[in-house]
């Protein structure tokens, strides 16, 4: 997608290469900013999850995103057209950095002082303004009362700066959906393809990774984020557990020291994380229970259905012989009674359902 | 908030037990318009409009459906 827009960019500007670095970076900004793939359309939405997601901006007709995404959209595809441009975490609203090639300068020609080969300028990829003075910076910081020294202001945002500042974005869309009413809380968490308490548990899980990486490793509280992590893929997303086990695992192994401090943890979640991540690594030989349907079963696995009393309707996830109560999980004894003969009792035969609400 | 605990329903994550009897089959696509269904895409594919059916998944388990 990236790639396209680079393509279509270069063919509205047919002069590009002759711009200097400062032309170049401003006319990718306004061309960003006219075929509306940056900033946001209604300044109310700000909160709307879909903002703080790049996927969701570039593949959503709007394209609306909060100013750390619009600055990444905007150095992707800058990079892609050879002009180096960097997000700098200013607080308040990302501001994107633009350096111009080594030894040269902004507006052209060689540099000829030897204390700097490059030279750089600030430009707003969100707002109404196009470059912003590092002056104007300055006094923004000073009046919020930040140390006008602070640099990493200024500076190209490191990664896991960038991914802390998304996740934090993330975690205030929720927060600030759950103070809506039923419609505004709706929209406020709806993507593209989906909406709903399945996001908000994505959310937690992407808030769970970030931990891990922002935490400094040596340090306590990064073993309370990663047993975080581990007790959270091991009970939604086991399918996730390779990478846990491949890149996580020799870490927290690793870290025996703070592994002492912790001994709770360890024995309660760690170890019977480590034993499901082992089982894991040889299930594909196991097989399965195969279970063969009873000739008489009225549904199949798959079948929307309706209850009769209580009205909603629901979706055939498992069956079995003997009633199981409700989200209770299949039992060993299932398979025995399967296998001994299809017993078709008038109510031996209950079919265990997967339910949501209208 | 009364608000909050309404729409934890409407993406209610229960499951359900039902004999036979109780239930109903729906093969009216219509009557799928709004209803989600939590983590589907675990344990199916895809769904096929024409049959008003999840295509399965769980093949190793549940072999003949």
């Amino acid at each position: 997608m990236l790639d396209e827009k680079a393509l279509e960019f270069r063919a509205a500007n047919p002069n590009f290469e002759t711009l200097t670095t400062r032309e170049k970076a401003l006319t990718l900004n306004t061309w960003l900013r006219t075929n509306n793939l940056t900033g946001l359309r209604d300044q109310k939405d700000y909160r709307n999850l879909r903002n703080c997601l790049i996927g969701q901006a570039l593949r959503h007709e709007d394209h609306d995103s909060i100013p750390i995404i619009s600055s990444a959209i905007y150095c992707c595809i800058a990079r892609r057209i050879s002009v180096e441009a960097h997000p700098c975490l200013f607080p308040g609203q990302v501001h994107t950095l633009v350096v111009s090639p080594r030894g040269q300068k902004l507006d052209g020609g060689q540099i000829s002082d030897l204390a700097a080969d490059y030279e750089r300028m600030w430009i707003d990829t969100f707002g109404d303004e196009a470059e912003v003075r590092l002056e104007h910076l300055r006094e923004v910081l000073a009046r919020l009362g930040w140390d006008v020294s602070h640099q990493n202001a200024f500076e190209p945002a490191s990664p896991n700066a960038m991914v802390e500042r998304i996740e934090a974005n993330m975690r205030e869309s929720i927060r600030f959906a759950g103070t809506l009413d039923r419609e505004g809380h709706t929209r406020a968490l709806q993507l593209l393809h989906s909406r709903g308490m399945p996001i908000t548990d994505l959310c937690e899980y992407t808030r769970a990774w970030t931990a891990v990486f922002t935490a400094a490793p040596t340090r306590p509280v990064w073993l309370e984020m990663a047993t975080g992590l581990i007790d959270i893929t091991t009970k939604r997303m086991p399918e996730d557990g390779w990478i846990i086990e491949k890149f996580l695992r020799p870490r927290y192994d690793a870290a025996t020291d703070l592994q002492r401090a912790y001994e709770h943890y360890v024995r309660v979640i760690i170890q019977p994380a480590w034993s499901l991540f082992d089982d894991l690594k040889t299930s594909d030989v196991w097989t399965g229970a195969r279970l063969r349907r009873p000739k008489s079963a009225a549904f199949k696995i798959g079948q929307v259905v309706r209850h009769r009393r209580r009205g909603n309707i629901g979706l055939i996830w498992s069956w079995s012989t003997t009633f199981t109560a409700n989200n209770a999980t299949p039992s060993v004894e299932d398979e025995r009674i399967s296998r001994g003969g299809a017993s078709t009792e008038a109510n031996g035969d209950a079919v265990r359902m997967y339910y949501t609400y209208l | 908030m009364a608000n909050a605990r309404v729409f934890r329903q409407a993406n209610d994550t229960q499951v359900y037990s039902a004999s036979e009897d109780s239930l109903e089959l729906v093969t009216d696509i219509a009557e799928l318009a709004g209803v989600e269904f939590y983590d589907a895409g675990r344990y199916f594919r895809r769904f096929d409009p024409e049959t008003c059916c999840y295509v399965s998944n769980q093949l190793e388990d549940y072999p003949e459906d």
